[in-house]
């Protein structure tokens, strides 16, 4: 068997000679000697979610009908309907979604992501990405119709993808007939999309149950695992997984159609495999397989839940049941113990690939199930880059792996973020590309992040490897650059990476030779570097020159020196057609705000229709404007910007709703002799009449005070579209008491915006004087006049009285004067006043008042104790 | 009318005419005496010379000698020269007879004694019979011949006439010469450069100190702790005084009070001063909210200021020639609300706009900009991003709305404190002589002073509304003394005290703001709940301002003090001789009850910062993920309560030898011995309060000084030229001893780092491991929330005593020649030195010697006005270092392994030096012709080595390089380089005016202006900021003062002060029969120009930064101001001149410099 992750190589090869394509010289499923030159994964590109930043909050989705940065319209707050590198795969707290990827041979891109259970698709063509399973809130639970379908069980198998739940969708694997089929972490359990005409559609299809079980509720899932044994046979509906993780197919064997699936259940370390033909057996790592059944192919646990370590045999009487100790090369897989395995994959030549990521190794069990270390060294973690025979250089974990036409191996490295390759003649381990998440340090425990770098990977039919980069939030694919994708008149450039087997090299003439189409591709210089191995690896820029719009291709035969040769073939699509795209934007100059989609009557909106046309010559014709379907304004001229070689397409319209609505607006370009119409996606404005709000911040205030403290509230007040001043007053305060806002006032723009507001109540304390002379206030002159007098009667009675008597009166006086003081002393004390604000409880009417009689109020409690 | 009353009336009509002749006397004497003999500290003396119509000189006269006041009676005997002397007379007026056998007895009917004068009394016999009389009223000498010590006497007539605010009497010692204030505000003073600490302060003899701060009793918060009315004069000894006085190193003030006598006399006096009719302080200002905006604005305004002074005081006898008494009774009520306001306005409420203002972006708190913002945007946006509020537009918005609110919470801390005081003093007296030979003197002063919000007196500060603190005090203290001749010639004087000063603090009642933020402190459930001492913008000008409970704790006895003095003084008269010996012994017990930072302190840099902090505890605003925005956090645990008992032991011998006729020699000596406890808090096993804060034992803790050589011999003459008694040349030596102060002692043994004493636990600025405005209940709690915490805490400052700790020792040279110009006008100039020796300094002993340098580049910014900042109309200096010039200085970076784990390690040790040299010129004129006149003029300098002067809680060396004291020479802080002063008084008094009404309205009315003309006080060019990584920051990396290096201590000077005081009185009299009674009614103006005496002025001259400073132009929260331009080629470190140097803070705002202020008066005699 011939086997590769995604799409079985039979398959491949049989589209691919179909449409003239592929020649298999050169190919071969036995492992040996490379004789024909190969072709590297060479170029590095995200092709879906935008790289995360260690420490910056990504911008987060557009929500559903929201604009995406590039002007599309949102279908779901996932990113589905952007473009699928404008995104964010996961949260802005956890953009970590993306766990594995595949490519179908159109070059749809599929992969899952983990942290919003959706299975993604990406167009090969426009890049937009859809959602084609997940994304329900709930399944709906058997019997229960989902649209022109019924659900057949609790997960909503029976209806379309895109109406299910999913929980932590893992692996994909593409089946030959171009079914979809993807583990569900969370769930435990392995579905299939249904596939139109082999290809899975941008809407998706039916969702169906392939193993493990469907739970008894929307969300719930049965915890176990029950596959086939020595005593007992255990159907695929049967089945019973806990955490399937890795998924892969492997090559059907005549008279089988159909590949078997292999599963790798991460949590029961067990690899498994289904046969998912109807009659006949298949055998698998030496395990027989009956139809419709399910067996372990390596790992330990027999049956049941797994008991740490899993290992079902007595400790220590068999080298490969105990936990901790090392399998000896010739042990059959499924009597191995595996611990922390992620991925699976199946080599053309029937070797099968696990990751055992916990021990730093890649096992490989070949067709007679006998298993052997095949990368890494075990429960060694080593970050050499160094080129070397695989076995002997240790790595770190190990996520993912795959394996291509030619029997050579991919595999992830999360520690240092490497995607190496095994090569199938030399044996040899080399890097195709680093520097993928945590790359560099020790681990992928990342504070902030949760999940490991480079995660599962997989190779297509062209030799592209597509892989979900967790920690950075992205899928990647490492690109042969044989496929050009839709070009436009630029006429790109791509280089390709030759490899050679050992003391090979490209022939001393006609190394290089293009047919079948050889004027749409022009080749540059080789630049070729001989290895350690003594392989050697050469780069060829190759141009795409294609003069006829549609699609392109050409085949380059590539003749070594010891004469073997590989045709290759060189694809791509001129885009060149009558297809447009119209993207819609608006602006309202008039206003400083940007990024809403209300405005009053008065405010003129300034649509901007984008025409993506990619022609011999600019679009021409007009653009009409829609509201609700009705044209609004007359049709508008093209105006072309951008430079000569991006060249941009765009026409605009001002228009006022002055009758508050809320309307759908589209843009329609009317298309020209060459280039097709094309409308927009519609965009929801709505006319207001201006007016605001006013909402108390109860969960921050400060409402009890004593006399003479402040009182501390805050508010909001959420304006649509109102422009002019907004001020502020209280009303019910007890006495003394004052409010005050900050700021005082707001100048609104005519924005829907917000603005916050801190009111302050300030109380009036129960004030304080000195009594004592303080409390005579200005009559203390008249106590000074007191001396005068006093001293002038005491002087005019002297003068009258006998010795005696005066001397009474002196010491009457004195006594008097001293009375005196001792009463100013004893007045002296400390009087509380009255005047503040009295204790209670008030209700404080804050009134916001705008222009024209708006106004907006609420009350809050004021208590003063 | 009781018997006893009755019959004190009774004997009062005897006294009728003893009284028509005292009054007039005391108007008629205004002895401001440059120069008087230090006779006593509570008594005076007659002497003289008695020869024949020929000069010749009368052996064997006998001199007697009756109080015209009590009937008191002395006889001597002018001995074979003719010389005789009586001392130790209660100063008043006296009758002298002179009787010798054929020659006709001679009688002076009006000598006056003054305190520590001799009265000099040199009559010519006229051959005769004895009992013939003659009555003779002259005026004693205008100089004093026998004296060489310099030393003024005030008098209860200068005490009564000249204009005086408050009734502070005390304040007349600045009208001597080589007296200044110093800069603290509380109107200290400052004998010959030497500290306002070590001076003696004296009543009736009778030690009138509080040991622990070293201040006169009852501190200076009361305005007095002793009644005017009870005053009878008091001497201000300047130099070269007597043995007999001791336990200063400055000066000695000596107060009298007064006695009954046989006449029943007193006073009843009102005083009323209202700022009504004072003036307006630019500097006092208040900032408000703008109403219906959300800026703020300050404004100068005039709090309010009225003091109502009442009370009398009369004396007279209970039994006629034995009994007398004397009561006193004097309140005071004044109502002066304080003003609290931020340091910085400016900065601290600067406004911010309401919404971000287009090209600018606030992101993490950050307002990124290229044009001009509002200044308080970038507050905003730190508010912003404190709250939690994200970034961009909206959150900008709601920063600025709550940091505007937050202003308001802010201003709501500032402005008018309701502040009252009210002083109550009772003193009764009674004199009873017992016999012709024995006199007992009982006395008691009683005072009770309560001041709400009184804490902080200035007219404004930075403390907020209720953060002044209460101020209590209690003072009551009883002399009893006993006079006794012994014979003729030898006079014994007996005296005891028992004294007590209580004084304790409290935290204000919260503001209504303040109470979110209260906190209980843990050990102390007595103590009120307060809201944590709190310190918001410091980072704006190095000050800030503070609210809630002072970081002083609550003072609930600081101290109570209680001080026992005996005493006993021989005087002997024999010969030509006059030896006085004493003996004393001062035991002061000293209980304190105060622990530094008890209830916590948070600093905070910016107004911002308190603003989040402060709506997240009241508001939760924030959220639970919310981070405290405080710089640093402290706070204080350990054992408040202290009590130390110190014992003073004086002994003393003083001879007056005339050894001839003109010249008069003084040999002196005196010993002194402070006996000081063994430290009761020593740290022997280190901190103990937890295992991982755990720093080693110090054993210099243990330390106990013991000083026991502290003999000052004195020795001096006065020299009667020309024998005319009109010129006097006099001069001297002696050697002076301070004490060590009880505060120094106490703060020492308190902060030894053991667990029994205090200990300030602070967190390091990173480690935030307390929510404002919570506090901890225990150190154990502080440890274990914060030790661990990231950044841990910082090490404890500690200190001790040098065991070999010293008195301080002062030598004083003087020397002075005085003329008598005639006209009652006499003329004198003098010079005086001072030399101090062991004078205490705090010097930080945990610090390795500096192996890194580090070299600044000067930039200079233009000077004031700079756009953004306020500045006041005056001041400003220019930057002191040439721009773009390169200063290297080394770096401290290591601390001592002697000490591992403490942070200063301050050794109380006596290694500083100072200096004083002054020329003083006096030019006065005696009361004659209705006009008294007194000035002088001094002109000296003061150096040192920066003394300690401090009696605080020590937290830092004051030098700059504590590995460096030497270069700490340089301008004294007290240095007043020039100072003029002129009194004098004119009464209208026409006798040729018979018309009653002409008398009336004519006669009696007064003028007396008071003139004080000085240098400012010097101040030292500082800087702001520290470099990081240094042992503790500063620019040397050794904490201490922060000054320029290049720029000597205090050589800067404040602008001159100016102060002209004047009173106008009217007098009106009425006889009635053999009684004269008056009243008099007074207005005053103190500072009647209003002059600008300014009294605080920013001393940042430079801003340390490791960084280019800003280009643009100001924003909020930059410590180092923008400059203009930078060089051209850039250092690594920068010394930033800051264009508000040398501006004026504040000006007339301490007790002895204020805006104008009137006060009217009436005063009743009889």
């Amino acid at each position: 068997m011939c086997k590769f992750s995604g799409v079985s190589l039979s398959s491949a090869l049989r589209t691919l000679a179909e449409v003239g394509l592929v020649s298999v010289v050169g190919l071969g499923c036995v492992a040996g000697a490379q004789t024909a030159p190969q072709l590297l994964p060479y170029t590095t590109k995200v092709v879906a979610g935008t790289t995360t930043v260690s420490g910056v909050t990504p911008k987060a989705n557009p929500a559903a009908g929201g604009n995406c940065p590039s002007g599309l319209k949102a279908t779901d707050a996932y990113g589905d309907g952007c473009l699928a590198t404008e995104v964010i795969i996961g949260t802005t707290t956890s953009p970590t979604g993306p766990r594995d990827a595949v490519a179908d041979a159109a070059g749809n891109i599929f992969f899952g992501d983990f942290v919003n259970g959706i299975v993604h698709r990406v167009d090969a063509l426009t890049g937009v990405m859809t959602a084609v399973a997940g994304g329900a809130t709930a399944s709906p639970q058997a019997g229960i119709a989902c649209g022109a379908y019924t659900s057949t069980d609790a997960k909503g198998d029976g209806c379309l993808g895109t109406a299910v739940h999913l929980s932590k969708p893992t692996a994909l694997a593409l089946a030959p007939n171009g079914d979809l089929y993807f583990a569900d972490y969370g769930y435990g359990n392995v579905r299939k999309i249904t596939a139109t005409a082999k290809v899975i559609p941008a809407t998706g299809g039916v969702i169906s149950l392939v193993a493990g079980s469907a739970g008894t509720t929307s969300a719930g899932f049965t915890t176990g695992y029950n596959i086939s044994n020595a005593t007992t046979t255990v159907t695929a509906a049967q089945s019973i997984l806990d955490g399937p993780y890795g998924l892969a197919f492997d090559t059907p064997v005549s008279p089988n159609t159909q590949p078997d699936l292999l599963i790798m259940d991460e949590y029961t370390a067990a690899a498994v495999a289904l046969n998912l033909n109807t009659t006949g057996s298949t055998k698998v790592n030496n395990v027989t397989i009956p139809a419709g059944t399910i067996w372990k192919i390596a790992g330990t646990v027999a049956t049941g839940a797994p008991t740490y370590p899993y290992c079902v045999n007595t400790p220590g009487t068999n080298p490969g049941c105990a936990y901790n100790v090392v399998y000896s090369a010739g042990n059959q897989a499924n009597q191995t113990p595996l611990r922390s395995a992620y991925a699976i994959a199946s080599a053309p030549n029937g070797n099968t690939y696990l990751v055992n990521e916990f021990y730093d190794t890649i096992l490989q069990v070949d067709p007679s199930g006998v298993l052997t270390n095949f990368a890494g060294v075990y429960n060694k973690t080593g970050s050499s880059t160094a080129r070397a025979v695989a076995g002997t250089n240790a790595i770190g974990s190990p996520f993912g792996v795959a394996a291509d036409a030619y029997n050579n191996v991919y595999f992830t490295d999360a520690a240092y973020g490497n995607v190496w390759r095994v090569d199938a003649g030399t044996k040899e381990q080399f890097l195709i590309a680093s520097g993928f998440g945590k790359s560099g340090t020790t681990g992928f425990a990342s504070a902030t992040l949760p999940g490991p770098g480079a995660f599962g990977i997989s190779v297509d039919a062209n030799g592209n490897l597509f892989f979900g980069d967790t920690e950075m939030g992205t899928v990647t694919e490492i690109a042969t650059n044989a496929q050009f994708g839709t070009i436009g008149a630029n006429q790109p450039t791509q280089t390709i990476d030759i490899h050679f087997g050992v003391g090979d090299g490209p022939a001393a003439t006609g190394a290089y030779v293009l047919s079948n189409g050889a004027g749409n591709f022009a080749l540059g210089t080789q630049s070729c570097t001989t290895n350690s191995d003594n392989t050697m690896d050469c780069t060829l820029p190759v141009t795409a020159t294609p003069t006829a719009l549609g699609a392109f291709m050409a085949t380059l035969t590539i003749t070594s020196s010891l004469g073997g040769t590989n045709a290759i073939t060189l694809s791509g699509t001129y885009a060149q057609s009558p297809n447009t795209r119209t993207a819609l934007s608006y602006t309202a100059p008039s206003l400083s705000c940007t990024g809403v989609s209300s405005f009053s009557p008065t405010t003129p909106v300034v649509f901007l229709a984008t025409i993506t046309a990619n022609g011999p010559a600019a679009p021409t014709g007009s653009v009409q404007f829609y509201a609700n379907g009705a044209a609004i304004g007359a049709p508008q001229s093209i105006t072309t910007g951008g430079t000569a070689s991006a060249p941009v397409y765009t026409s605009t319209l001002t228009y006022t709703f002055s009758t508050p609505n809320t309307y759908t607006v589209t843009a329609v370009y009317s298309g020209d002799s060459y280039f097709k119409t094309s409308t927009s996606v519609g965009t929801n404005i709505t006319s207001s009449n201006p007016t605001f709000a006013s909402s108390l911040n109860t969960a921050n205030e400060e409402n009890a005070v004593v006399a003479g403290g402040t009182a501390l509230y805050s508010f909001n007040l959420a304006q649509t579209v109102y422009a002019g001043t907004i001020t502020f007053a209280c009303s019910g305060l007890p006495s003394g008491a004052a409010c005050s806002f900050s700021p005082t006032t707001v100048t609104a723009n005519g924005c829907s915006t917000g603005t916050t507001v801190a009111m302050s109540i300030t109380t009036l304390q129960g004030y304080v004087t000195a009594g004592g002379f303080g409390s005579f206030g200005k009559g203390r002159w008249q106590l000074m006049a007191m001396f005068p007098a006093i001293g002038l009667a005491l002087l005019i009675g002297l003068r009258r009285r006998k010795a005696g008597a005066r001397w009474s009166q002196i010491a009457m006086s004195l006594a008097l004067l001293v009375g005196l003081s001792s009463l100013m002393a004893c007045t002296g004390t400390k009087i509380a006043g009255t005047g503040g604000t009295p204790k209670g409880t008030s209700t404080v009417t804050v009134t916001a008042t705008g222009s024209a009689g708006i106004t907006s109020s609420f009350t809050v409690p004021l208590t003063v104790n | 009318m009781s018997f006893m009353f009755r019959q004190i009336l009774k004997s009062c009509r005897a006294c009728v005419c003893a009284a028509l002749v005292m009054v007039p006397a005391l108007v008629a004497i205004f002895s401001m005496a440059p120069s008087a003999y230090a006779q006593s500290a509570t008594t005076g003396a007659i002497g003289g010379t008695v020869s024949d119509t020929s000069g010749a000189l009368l052996p064997n006269t006998a001199v007697t000698v009756t109080s015209t006041d009590t009937g008191t009676t002395r006889t001597v005997k002018a001995n074979a020269q003719g010389e005789y002397r009586v001392s130790d007379l209660t100063p008043g007026s006296y009758k002298v007879s002179f009787t010798a056998d054929g020659f006709q007895t001679k009688e002076e009917n009006a000598v006056t004694v003054t305190v520590g004068g001799v009265a000099g009394i040199s009559p010519q016999l006229t051959v005769g019979s004895t009992s013939d009389k003659t009555e003779v009223t002259g005026q004693p000498s205008l100089l004093d011949t026998d004296n060489n010590a310099i030393s003024s006497t005030i008098d209860q007539n200068a005490i009564d006439n000249l204009p005086i605010n408050g009734r502070r009497w005390s304040n007349f010692a600045l009208l001597t010469p080589g007296v200044v204030s110093n800069s603290d505000g509380f109107g200290l003073l400052s004998f010959r450069g030497i500290s306002v600490l070590l001076n003696n302060s004296t009543v009736d003899g009778a030690d009138n100190n509080q040991a622990y701060f070293s201040e006169e009793r009852g501190r200076t918060r009361a305005s007095y702790s002793v009644s005017q009315s009870a005053v009878q004069e008091f001497q201000v000894n300047l130099s070269n005084y007597s043995a007999e006085y001791g336990r200063a190193a400055g000066g000695v003030i000596n107060t009298v009070t007064k006695s009954g006598s046989n006449a029943f006399h007193g006073e009843l006096f009102f005083y009323d001063r209202d700022s009504d009719f004072g003036a307006e302080n630019p500097y006092t200002t208040l900032t408000t909210q703008v109403a219906g905006t959300n800026t703020f604005t300050t404004y100068p305004y005039k709090p309010k200021d009225w003091r109502k002074q009442w009370g009398f005081g009369a004396g007279g006898p209970l039994l006629h020639d034995q009994l007398f008494w004397f009561y006193s009774y004097d309140q005071s009520q004044r109502n002066f609300p304080g003003t609290a306001r931020a340091s910085d306005p400016t900065d601290t409420f600067a406004a911010a706009d309401s919404t971000l203002p287009n090209g600018v972006t606030c992101t993490g708190g950050n307002l990124n900009t290229t044009s001009g913002t509002a200044p308080g945007d970038g507050a905003a946006c730190q508010e912003a991003n404190a709250l939690n509020l994200g970034s961009g537009p909206g959150a900008y918005q709601a920063g600025a709305a709550y940091y505007t609110q937050g202003l308001g919470v802010i201003s709501s801390f500032l402005g008018a404190v309701p502040r009252h005081s009210d002083q109550v003093l009772n003193f009764p007296k009674l004199d009873w002589q017992i016999n012709d030979r024995n006199r007992l003197t009982l006395q008691y002063n009683r005072l009770r002073y309560s001041s709400p919000a009184g804490v902080q007196t200035q007219a404004s500060n930075f403390y907020g509304r209720g953060s002044f603190g209460n101020d209590f005090v209690k003072e009551d203290f009883g002399i009893a003394r006993l006079s006794t001749v012994l014979s003729s010639n030898i006079v014994n004087s007996l005296l005891f005290q028992y004294g007590r000063d209580f004084e304790y603090e409290s935290s204000q009642k919260p503001l209504p703001n303040e109470v979110p933020l209260e906190t209980l402190i843990g050990d102390d459930p007595k103590a009120p709940a307060a809201a944590p001492d709190t310190q918001i913008g410091y980072e704006f000008d190095g000050t800030g301002f503070d609210i809630g409970r002072s970081y002083l704790g609550e003072r609930r006895a600081l101290p109570n003090e209680r001080r026992m003095q005996g005493e006993d003084i021989v005087t002997w008269s024999h010969g030509l001789h006059t030896t006085k010996a004493g003996i004393e012994v001062n035991r002061v017990f000293d209980y304190v009850d105060n622990l530094y930072e008890e209830g916590g302190s948070f600093s905070y840099d910016y107004s911002y910062d308190f603003i989040a902090d402060y709506l997240h505890k009241t508001t939760g605003v924030g959220g639970t993920n919310y981070a405290p925005q405080y710089y640093s956090f402290s706070q204080g645990f350990g054992n408040p309560r202290a009590e130390l008992a110190t014992t003073d032991y004086a002994g003393f011998v003083t001879d007056d030898w005339r050894i001839t006729p003109r010249m008069t020699l003084t040999l002196g000596v005196r010993y002194e011995y402070e006996y000081i406890p063994q430290p009761f808090a020593p740290n022997t096993v280190g901190n103990g309060l937890t295992g991982a804060a755990y720093a080693g034992p110090v054993s210099q803790t243990l330390n106990k000084p013991d000083d026991r050589n502290n003999i000052g011999p004195r020795v001096g003459f006065a020299y009667n030229v020309f024998g005319d008694s009109k010129t006097t040349l006099r001069g001297g030596y002696g050697m002076y001893y301070g004490r060590i102060i009880n505060s120094n002692i106490i703060q020492s043994y308190l902060l030894s780092g053991s667990q029994n004493g205090q200990v300030d636990f602070q967190p390091t600025a990173s480690n935030k491991c307390q929510q404002y405005p919570n506090i901890f209940a225990s150190a154990q709690a502080f440890v274990s929330a914060c030790q661990t915490a990231s950044g841990g805490l910082n090490s404890n400052t500690i200190s001790y005593l040098d065991k070999h700790l010293q008195n301080p020792q002062i030598h004083e040279v003087d020397l002075a020649v005085q003329q008598d110009l005639g006209h009652q006008t006499t003329f004198s100039i003098s010079y005086m030195g001072s030399m101090g020796r062991e004078l205490a300094a705090a010097v930080d002993q945990n610090v390795s010697p500096a192996t890194a340098s580090r070299t600044f580049e000067v930039l200079n910014n233009t000077q004031p006005p700079v756009s953004g900042y306020t500045t006041y109309p005056h001041g400003g200096k220019p930057p002191a270092l040439i721009a773009n010039s390169l200063h290297t200085y080394k770096e401290y970076t290591t601390a001592s392994t002697a000490f591992p784990g403490y942070y200063h390690v301050l050794e109380f040790k006596s290694e500083v030096n100072s200096s004083y040299n002054a020329l003083v010129m006096q030019l006065n004129h005696r009361f004659s012709d209705n006009f008294s006149f007194l000035s002088n003029f001094t002109f000296a300098h003061a150096l040192d080595y920066n003394p300690y002067l401090s009696t605080g809680y020590g937290t830092s060396s004051e030098l700059l390089d504590p590995l460096n004291p030497a270069g700490e020479y340089a301008t004294s802080s007290l240095n007043v380089r020039h100072r003029f002063v002129a009194a004098g008084t004119y009464r209208v008094n026409f006798p040729s005016l018979t018309r009653g009404w002409e008398k009336t309205f004519i006669n009696g009315w007064g003028i007396a202006p008071i003139l004080q003309i000085q240098n400012g006080l010097p101040y030292s060019a500082g800087v702001t900021q520290s470099i990081t990584g240094t042992l503790y920051g500063g620019i040397l990396g050794a904490g201490g003062t922060a000054r320029i290096p290049d720029l000597d201590r205090d050589s800067y000077t404040m602008p001159k002060t100016a102060t002209v005081d004047l009173r106008l009185s009217k007098y009106f009299t009425k006889h009635i029969g053999e009684h004269e009674y008056r009243f008099e009614i007074l207005g005053e103006a103190f500072n009647l120009f209003n002059h600008q005496n300014i009294t605080s002025v920013n001393t940042t001259a430079y801003c340390l930064s490791t960084a280019p400073p800003p280009t643009t132009t100001a924003t909020t929260g930059v410590s180092c101001k923008p400059v203009q331009a930078l060089p051209a080629t850039t250092a690594a470190n920068y010394l930033i001149a800051n264009p508000l140097f040398g501006t004026y803070l504040n000006s007339n705002s301490n007790t002895v410099l204020t805006p104008r202020q009137l006060q009217i008066a009436g005063r009743f005699y009889f």
